[in-house]
């Protein structure tokens, strides 16, 4: 540090302070050559060590446009993202290095003797040691706590031996990822005997959240308890886009704020990112950040250079920063939302049925380790109008830290309330507050085994930033007097505070909850003492917060008494001032519902009334003899009523998994066998489901959603299952035929027809009819399903028809997949087979010929949908004809576009939020996921878009992105070409050769179009152009999918599966309007993404496999010229590209080029 | 009431029918003969679904 000058806080604390702009940004400018990055492409933190002087001059760059303080160059500098170039080992040294320099940069520019621009630039320079986020989210498990907490403190070890002023942990996007390094900096601290300022910004995303889904006021209440100088904002967007944040922050944080925008936000233009903001922009909107929302420190992020902060430090010494009004109330968090707690009106509720002392059901679930019960547990609860959920695990011979472990994986991202952890292992506490990036409530301490329990507690509270309740038992045991009460909570009181650091607003005291019910005549006033105790709590600790267990005040009372009493009870005790109550809810009733005497009898027990010497405890037991609850029943006693065949047909028809084993259980308990609750009540359920599906009640998701539940019964059963000899099952050999990848319509069969008795052999994708034939006859089939999505598989059906039927195969056979139509298969196909031929709409159209085919009702089915079929077309009246068909002139006087480049370019990262932008929405919810409006009205389908599909819609997108499933990857180029007859000749750029060729139909009816003709002939002298592109979203996507339908997640199967064919689509879409861009032919574009649909632009793109050039095996050629094997993309002997999720095109630049039929 | 190709997103208008596929303005989707396909993919009538 150079001597003499003002600490980084206490320049902070007199004035406005300017950080630095970009450094990535700035890097770019310099054109490294690879040998400067030691060939580790994109490794800035390696500059360091090779170029040095590269990064100081950066540095000295910032210095010199006015900034106090500049960035360490050590974003990524820890093992974590180092080990990506295999330098983990250099984390320390890197940092250090980026420490030195940034130092010596400074002190030039602090020396009036040294600084370049003379004595009356120098001033007292400062050190920020950059902390960026990693590469892995920790909080969706990506990695865990010690491993990250390990890694930053490499990271802050270096930059704290270099010299920094202070650490800014920045760029953050996941709240348990901050408090890893706001502790690897503390405890790096710590052990350095050195304390400098920690300043933390997180990075707003347009969604309003951080990546994974924190808002601004969620941050807040996490990071509130930490010792951080100043919390801010950085990235994502620019200063505009962040206005509403920092007005936020500026409303609710009590410390400093630090804002450093991009500038603006970042465009893609042809894949390269581009910054728009100018600078006089970005000048005014920070300046009105400090005058009219009191931030003092201002810099830049992304995009922002030197002449950015040149003009901010010329405007600074003119502002004034605003004086905050801070309002910020104690709260804790989940990762996605916040609750104070203190609740207006009181009190904050605590849900008590995720505990395994609180709910038999829970207890049941977790001891056959059905987790995903739990999270169904919590997630009906969240609607009950509780805060928050306490989870306690513990049961006796199980392992808690692993129980708590695998609720919480899939409690923390799913359940949106924050959480309570419940334990008394601090080990399991621990292993909690390290998977929670939320702000936790502990319970609980108590003072019983004396004090080092309380204080190891107290330690985790305050290294997590957790809250904590504490009852107040000490050794002597429960406290029962009201003073008593008092006593222990101010001593625990001085053990957090003065011995741990935590402030009063961390506590939360717990005054005991006795019994009245059993009639122990010491515990008759223990309701009063409670009461008492509260308020005595209150009035002597300002700042903490109160809790109570409440229903065992009524314990060993009948179930309507109990419901009067508990709710008498809470309602004293927040006139008392109780902020919290750990209660089931729907046993309390608002006081003005309770009759007068039921009131009365109530009160009189509570305080401990004797009116003329009876007994108030009995006098209440009279008054509800023989009562009943009124109100509905309770779910829980209303299950207990319902049989076992209503309970499993609800979880089928509702697709819940709630209870599911226990339902099962409690079937074979009742002497049912294995094969009978299958037959008899999960298969007639799953037929309500196809009933509701196909009168459109039901759409496609959550048919998925009863599969899965069908297919988790079944598993549950299996161990049970008697083989019956003899008894033949009906089977179905399924295939996608020949040439066609699409498997999800046969997959979604497969899943219907499994999970209704049926044995499906299910031979997977490109099929030859040998094998199909092969199969049936080896096991017997009793029906032959083809499937398949392309045009062009529909003449691959009919041909496979004509051979079942060459080899007398007389099995009935079900056709499905989108290009099909009723007439096709009715009146083309039906007449080449002799066996029954049924055209399947849908998967439950498949389950109903299954069910045909095994009564034996086919052909008398059959005949009746052909005479009903018949009749229909005799009544419709003929349409009339439209015009003739015109002829088509082609315009031989179309200007060639110039192509930007000759030959193949790769581009193998694409945004992905571009991607998304292209998606047809529209296509992707009803076509795909099945989301069909039906007979809906629009405005219910509108609900169920806002409610349901779009949220989950927006979680898919972002959990694709942040799992980097979808990887859009781009091969495309230009190539000059000239057309010959119905073939067209593609140039090789190098030679002027003949380097591929391909062939197009002619229509065999007017207009007789080819699409040749839409380019210059070789007669006609004139050179023409065409594209190619091959866009794929990647392998991990094919992975997920068959990962997902593998482990029986039909839902999220479908749901996935349909994003990434969209993405592929979506990427074509984009791309063909980067292709007509760089062609500059963009003059006829359409506005909207519906436009591109109708081809609203210039030219056309086509497929083969399509009408107009159905060819499929010249798409090999295409490929090759575009060299997609660069790109992960080849041509399988089928003629199919793998991945699936893969679209190849050629795009005309002809205007009068557009779809049709040759 | 229109419709539209959840395969492609193409919308069917009554009003303008479609003159590719041979049919007339001012005919209802309902109205469509069986084998009519969508005139961007191809796909049959009923991935169509009510769309306003």
């Amino acid at each position: 540090m150079e001597d003499g000058r003002l600490s980084f806080e206490e320049l902070a604390r007199s004035r406005l302070v300017l950080f630095d702009g970009a450094m990535g940004t700035q890097i770019h400018e310099w054109n490294l050559a690879d040998s400067d990055y030691d060939f580790k492409l994109g490794c800035s933190e390696i500059l360091n060590q090779t170029r040095p002087d590269v990064i100081q001059s950066i540095h000295e760059a910032y210095y010199a446009a006015g900034s106090d303080v500049v960035e360490t160059n050590s974003f990524g500098s820890n093992p974590i993202v180092l080990v990506e170039y295999d330098i983990a080992s250099s984390a320390y040294d890197l940092s250090l290095k980026a420490a030195q320099i940034a130092r010596k940069a400074a002190s030039i520019w602090s020396d009036p003797r040294k600084c370049p621009d003379g004595a009356n630039a120098a001033k007292p320079r400062y050190v920020a040691g950059s902390i960026g986020p990693g590469t892995k989210l920790i909080s969706l498990g990506q990695t865990d706590w010690t491993t990250m907490l390990e890694s930053y403190k490499q990271q802050a070890k270096g930059l704290l031996d270099g010299k920094v002023d202070l650490f800014l942990i920045e760029t953050c996007q996941d709240p348990l990822q901050i408090k890893c390094a706001l502790n690897a900096c503390f405890d790096t601290m710590a052990a350095a005997q050195i304390i400098i300022p920690v300043i933390v910004t997180v990075t707003v995303e347009t969604t309003g959240t951080l990546l994974v889904g924190t808002p601004v006021e969620a941050i807040v209440a996490i990071l509130e308890p930490f010792d951080i100088f100043a919390l801010g904002l950085n990235c994502a967007t620019g200063p505009e886009d962040m206005r509403n944040y920092v007005r936020q922050l500026s409303q609710i944080w009590p410390g400093k704020l630090l804002v450093q925008p991009n500038a603006g936000l970042p465009q893609n233009v042809n894949g390269q990112l581009v910054y728009t903001l100018s600078i006089e922009d970005y000048v005014n909107t920070m300046s009105a950040f400090v005058t009219e929302l009191g931030v003092s420190l201002v810099g830049g992020c992304c995009g922002t250079n030197p002449d950015f902060l040149r003009a901010l430090a010329k405007e600074l010494p003119s502002l004034k920063p605003a004086d905050r009004t801070i309002d910020y109330q104690p709260s804790v968090a989940s990762l996605f939302g916040v609750q104070t707690i203190k609740q207006d009106p009181p009190a904050f509720y605590i849900g008590e049925r995720t505990n395994t002392n609180g709910s038999k059901l829970f207890k049941d679930l977790l001891l056959v380790d059905d987790y995903d019960g739990l999270v169904e547990i919590a997630r009906e609860q969240c609607g009950t109008g509780v805060h928050a959920l306490d989870i306690c695990v513990a049961y006796t011979g199980r392992d808690e830290v692993k129980d708590m472990e695998q609720a919480l994986k899939r409690i923390i991202t799913q359940i949106d309330m924050p959480l309570v952890f419940d334990s008394t292992e601090v080990n399991v506490l621990e292993k909690s507050l390290q998977m929670y990036g939320g702000r936790a409530i502990i319970n609980s301490i108590n003072l019983e085994d004396g004090e080092a329990r309380v204080d190891r507690i107290c330690q985790l509270a305050k290294r997590y930033g957790a809250a904590l309740i504490a009852l107040t038992i000490d050794e002597k045991g429960m406290a029962r007097e009201s003073h008593e009460k008092l006593a222990i909570a101010k001593r625990i009181h001085e053990i957090a505070v003065k011995r741990h650091g935590l402030r009063p607003q961390d506590l939360i005291f717990d005054a005991l909850t006795f019994t009245l019910g059993a009639g122990d005549e010491t515990l008759r006033d223990s309701a009063q003492k409670t009461i008492d105790g509260i308020r005595l709590i209150k009035e002597n600790l300002p700042g903490v917060a109160t809790v109570l267990g409440l229903s065992n005040v009524s314990f060993g009372l009948s179930p309507v008494s109990r419901k009067v009493l508990n709710s008498v009870f809470l309602h004293e005790c927040i006139a008392a001032g109780l902020d919290m109550a750990i209660v089931n809810l729907k046993h309390i009733v608002p006081i003005a519902q309770i009759a007068e005497e039921d009131l009365k009898a109530a009160y009189r027990v509570m305080n401990n009334e004797w009116l003329q010497e009876k007994d108030p405890l009995f006098a209440f037991i009279a008054q509800f003899e023989g009562k009943k609850d009124s109100e509905p029943q309770l779910s829980a006693s209303e299950e207990a009523n319902l049989t076992v065949h209503e309970l499993l047909t609800r979880n089928i028809v509702k697709g819940s998994k709630l209870n599911l084993s226990v339902n099962l259980e409690r079937g074979r308990n009742e002497n049912l066998k294995a094969l009978t609750i299958i037959n008899d009540t999960l298969i007639p359920a799953m037929k309500i489901v196809g009933e509701l599906f196909g009168s459109g009640k039901m759409q496609l998701p959550f048919v998925l959603q009863s599969a899965e539940v069908m297919k988790a019964s079944v598993d549950l059963l299996q161990p049970f299952m008697e083989k019956v000899e003899g008894e033949e099952q009906v089977s179905i050999v399924l295939a996608t035929v020949r040439g066609d990848v699409h498997d999800i319509g046969k997959n979604l069969v497969d899943i219907i027809l499994t999970n209704n008795g049926y044995k499906v052999y299910n031979l997977g994708i490109k099929c030859e009819i040998d094998t199909i034939i092969q199969k049936a006859i080896e096991v017997g089939a009793s029906a032959i399903g083809m499937s398949g999505l392309l045009v062009k598989s529909t003449i691959i059906m009919k041909e496979n028809l004509e051979e079942l039927a060459r080899r007398k195969i007389k099995v009935p056979v079900l056709l499905g997949g989108a290009a099909l139509t009723p007439s096709y298969v009715y009146d083309i196909c039906t007449p080449l087979l002799p066996s029954p031929l049924v055209y399947c709409s849908d998967a439950f159209e498949g389950l109903k010929a299954m069910s045909l085919i095994k009564e034996g009702g086919i052909a008398g089915y059959l005949a009746a949908e052909a005479s009903k079929r018949e009749a229909r077309k005799q009544a419709r009246p003929a349409l009339a004809s439209v015009a003739p068909v015109e002829e088509i002139v082609i315009d031989r006087t179309v200007k060639v576009p110039k192509a930007p480049f000759l030959g193949v370019r790769h581009v193998a990262e694409v945004d992905l939020e571009t991607v998304y932008s292209y998606l047809t929405e529209e296509v992707l919810f009803r076509g795909r996921w099945g989301y069909r409006r039906g007979s809906m009205s629009k405005q219910d389908y509108d609900e169920q878009l806002a409610t349901v599909i779009r949220p989950e819609f927006e979680a898919l997108k972002l959990d694709a992105k942040l799992r980097q499933l979808i990887k859009p990857a781009v091969s495309y180029g230009y190539w000059e070409c000239n057309s010959s007859g119905q073939d067209l000749i593609i140039y090789d750029p190098d030679s002027d050769g003949q380097l591929g060729r391909f062939t197009f139909p002619r229509q065999s009816e007017a207009p007789f179009q080819c699409i040749a003709d839409y380019f210059y002939s070789v007669e006609s002298g004139i050179r023409d152009v065409i594209a190619l592109q091959v866009c794929t979203v990647g392998q991990a996507a094919a992975d997920e999918s068959a990962r997902l339908y593998g482990s029986g997640n039909y839902k999220d199967y479908l749901l996935f599966h349909g994003l990434s064919v969209e993405c592929a689509e979506a990427l074509a879409e984009y791309w063909h309007r980067v292709v007509r861009e760089e062609l500059g032919i963009t003059s006829e574009d359409g506005n909207t993404i519906q436009d591109f649909v109708v081809q609203k632009y210039q030219g056309s793109r086509y497929s083969f496999g399509y009408p107009a050039c159905p060819d499929l095996a010249q798409n090999r050629t295409l490929c090759e010229l575009s060299q997609s094997h660069l790109i992960g993309v080849t041509v399988s002997d089928e003629e199919q590209m793998v991945p699936e999720q893969t679209t190849s095109a050629f795009v005309v630049h002809h205007p009068q080029a557009k779809y049709f039929n040759a | 009431m229109r419709y539209i190709c959840s395969n492609c997103g193409y919308i069917y208008d009554p009003i303008q029918g479609d003159s590719a596929g041979g049919i007339p303005e001012d005919t209802k989707f309902e109205d469509l003969p069986d084998d009519w396909t969508c005139p961007i993919c191809y796909q049959s009538k009923s991935v169509f679904d009510a769309f306003d």
